[in-house]
């Protein structure tokens, strides 16, 4: 059975910073791998509305849970949850990304394949390393290219490493990557495009964890044309990935829609996070789960006018809302207690219904312009990540 | 039998509005009470239950949960006392319920009781705080009550072209008209300039287009007509009386029909109160109201929808000096929520206690000339309740 790429997608966030010249895009105070990472899957998933994943794999090394689920919310948030659609979460080394791949090919049998890699926070002596998700879907069909496993490897190094509950990363004596057994895995495949920990920072976006792999493998079709060959592996940690693709019809496309993606963005420190240390917002697990399609994927109703209702109503036919439309009204803030001033605005959704909440970033927006609702974690409320949706002037994520 | 013309007021008693660090919840009940029920020239003896309106007893929680707050603040034990709760409707609608038992024919002579005690706390730490922490976790996150008030103003704004100056209009005529209101919270005239300058709060709306965090408590006492004509000093009828609900809480914002330029609620509330007292133009049938202007903009689309003004010209019926002191049909002359402050259980009683005064001839100062039927509306939430009540002298 062959594996094929359908499709990828790259959500980063909107702001660039240059610790040392090069642009890293650092994620805002409400986005994490979750919120990036569904973004990125959402959107590859809504070009393809007929391939329904059946499995997902979400690699990363700084999801919010430790323990708990990370990939059962993103299934809610894609709404493949209940459908039989397994996950699995792979870790611990930014490898992970590619092992991941490596796992869908044996996976790709039973149906389609989504791959989640999100990094986000990850940093140096408090220098960003860059944050970004990517979402590769993979299946038996596909223009995009042909993937075949090479090889992997295992032997112990450390080159860098956190131990769990700790912020920046560790580096070894840099001296030490002559010997680096990545390198000479890399070598042994006859890798054309190799990623460790040192390598490659992506122009305008940085070194992005697990997702840089899955990134660096797309961009490496830019102007490709169907039938070039690549050999990419991927070491960090001591554990190495590598596969063998040909590019399909669609590669430069996706390579070319990366590309644009990792140019844009806004030369602006995101705002600082408000001060959560004394907000101790009412919280629920009952309700939380009760309400996931509400809060995940603003699922709604529609009564027999044909009215949306949201949140939705006891009965009623099941209806998503909209992600996008013009602003109906608007306020900014100055007295909510929490960070501040927010900006809060009023919503009339393309499909029908409003959406009403923050706009991201405290950003104003006017009467009548063009929103899209993202989704971004609102607060920690009793010690857990509570996601919700924002709204987004045009040409922000 | 109906409310309509059968149930009267006959004593109204009303604390100072303020900051009342020297008065508890408990001593809001029994001043206000025990007022009213003076000034209907009865002993307490003689009143059969009470109804309590307080929308959110916040340190007063459990105290002012129940109707036992009444029996404990006042002697009136084991005569029955319910509080109720919708939100800002909470004072008329203690109102609401004691008419409705008189006209019953249960009782014969009835307290209606608002009392709210906000400023135990900082303004900041009474619902602002409960609007970011005790509510739904999601839904709206972000909102205040000046918040989404402004989310009306700005579309008010944007579709008829209106101006912040024309919002400050508002708060200057009502913290003038408080000024004949010695029981009002602020005594201060405004300007426009002073409004526009004040700090901002969630704009357009400032400080002074926003009702200050008010300690407050209003009594009334209440009859059936066939007992005030026999017995009472003074009294007014109510002619009419209707409390509409039009949406959820958190459903009214991501309702697709909402114009954001005025409120269902209290049209339709106040379709069913003129029906009942048989207004059909307001404008010239009512002398005297007492509006929620809980924030500038809301006393001017509030005139629109009570059919003073037509829709999107409540700013011109404004600038008009009609709802001035002096004008024709005079709006919130006891300064409002504006400059009178927001108990949220009392005002709605200090309205009727408002309206009862002007229509027999004893609102002192302000005092509007040959008053016979007047009106008090509050409204409630995020604008999907809303209660109006017109009182009229008897024998029109």
């Amino acid at each position: 059975m062959q594996a094929k790429l359908i499709d990828a997608a790259l959500a980063l966030p909107d702001h660039r910073v240059s610790p040392r010249g090069a642009r890293v895009a650092v994620a805002a105070w409400d986005q994490d791998v979750i919120t990036l990472g569904a973004h990125a899957a959402m959107e590859v998933l809504s070009r393809h509305p007929d391939v329904v994943p059946s499995t997902i794999f979400f690699a990363s090394t700084t999801a919010p849970y430790a323990e708990g689920s990370n990939v059962a919310i993103l299934a809610e948030a894609l709404n493949l949850a209940g459908t039989g659609c397994t996950g699995f979460e792979v870790g611990s080394t930014t490898a992970a990304g590619a092992a991941a791949i490596e796992l869908a090919l044996d996976r790709v049998a039973r149906g389609p394949v989504l791959v989640i890699a999100a990094d986000c926070g990850r940093s140096a002596g408090g220098r960003p390393f860059g944050d970004g998700a990517v979402a590769w879907l993979i299946g038996s069909q596909g223009e995009c290219a042909q993937i075949d496993a090479v090889s992997g490897d295992l032997s112990w190094f450390m080159d860098r490493w956190r131990i769990d509950g700790s912020g920046d990363i560790t580096q070894s004596d840099r001296s030490l990557r002559a010997v680096s057994p990545g390198k000479s895995f890399a070598k042994s495949v006859g890798a054309d495009l190799h990623i460790d920990d040192a390598n490659p920072a992506i122009a305008g976006a940085g070194y992005l964890g697990t997702a840089a792999y899955l990134a660096s493998v797309v961009l490496a079709f830019e102007g490709k044309r169907k039938g070039t060959r690549l050999t990419a592996s991927a070491s960090a940690g001591g554990a190495s990935h590598a596969l063998h693709l040909t590019a399909g019809s669609a590669a430069k496309h996706v390579a070319a829609r990366f590309r644009e993606r990792f140019d844009c963005g806004f030369d602006e420190e995101p705002t600082a996070a408000p001060d959560v240390a004394s907000f101790d917002p009412y919280t629920s697990e009952s309700r939380r789960w009760r309400e996931r399609a509400a809060d995940l994927r603003l699922e709604a109703s529609r009564d027999t006018s044909g009215r949306v209702v949201y949140p939705p109503a006891t009965d009623g036919e099941r209806v998503g809302l909209a992600r996008s439309g013009k602003v109906f009204t608007q306020t900014t803030d100055h007295v909510y207690p929490l960070g501040g001033p927010v900006s809060m605005a009023v919503i009339e959704l393309d499909g029908g219904g409003r959406f009403y909440g923050q706009v991201i970033d405290g950003l104003g927006v006017e009467i009548g312009e063009p929103v899209n609702l993202v989704m971004r974690r609102l607060h920690m409320g009793g010690g857990v990540p509570q996601y919700f949706w924002k709204i987004a002037p045009k040409g922000r994520t | 039998m109906p409310v309509s013309g059968e149930v009267a007021i006959v004593g109204a008693g009303v604390t100072p509005f303020g900051v009342l660090h020297e008065l508890s919840y408990l001593d809001l009940i029994a001043r206000s009470a025990n007022a009213a029920v003076s000034d209907a020239g009865i002993n307490m003896d003689l009143v059969e239950a009470a109804w309590l309106g307080t929308a959110e007893p916040l340190t007063a929680g459990l105290v002012g949960d129940s109707g036992a707050a009444v029996a404990q603040a006042i002697d009136f034990s084991p005569r029955p006392v319910t509080r109720v709760s919708n939100f800002c409707t909470s004072g008329m609608e203690a109102v609401r319920a004691g008419a409705m038992a008189i006209a019953a024919g249960e009782h014969d002579v009835v307290l209606a009781i608002g009392a709210e005690k906000m400023r135990d706390v900082t303004p900041r730490g009474s619902l602002v705080a409960k609007t970011a922490e005790q509510t739904h976790p999601t839904l709206a996150k972000g909102r205040t009550a000046p918040g989404q008030f402004a989310l009306l103003a700005n579309r008010y704004l944007h579709t008829y072209g209106a101006s912040k100056e024309d919002l400050a209009l508002v708060a200057v005529k009502n913290h003038g008209n408080a000024n004949r209101n010695p029981k009002a919270h602020f005594h201060h005239d405004l300007t426009v300039d002073d409004v526009l300058s004040a700090p901002r709060v969630a704009e357009p709306l400032g400080l002074y287009d926003c009702t200050p965090t008010t300690d407050g408590g209003a009594s009334v006492v209440m009859a059936s007509r066939e007992w005030a004509e026999a017995n009472a000093r003074r009294f007014a009828l109510i002619e009419g009386m209707g409390l509409a609900v039009t949406g959820g809480y958190y459903s009214n914002f991501f309702d697709g029909e909402s114009d954001y330029l005025g409120f269902e609620s209290t049209r339709a509330a106040a379709a069913k109160a003129y029906e009942q007292a048989g207004i059909t133009n307001p404008r010239q049938e009512l002398d005297v109201l007492e509006c929620h202007d809980c924030f500038t903009i809301t006393e001017i689309v509030n005139t629109e929808d009570l059919g003073i003004a037509a829709p999107g010209k409540g700013v011109e019926l404004l600038k008009s000096g009609a709802t001035s002191f002096g004008g024709d049909i005079p709006v919130n002359l006891s300064g409002g929520l504006q400059a009178c402050g927001h108990p949220v259980g009392a005002t709605g009683v200090r309205m009727i206690a408002e309206i009862f005064n002007q229509v027999t001839g004893e609102a002192g100062e302000r005092q509007v000339q040959g008053a016979r039927r007047g009106l008090a509306h509050t409204l409630g939430g995020p604008g999907v309740i809303a209660s109006v009540i017109v009182l009229g002298s008897p024998g029109d």
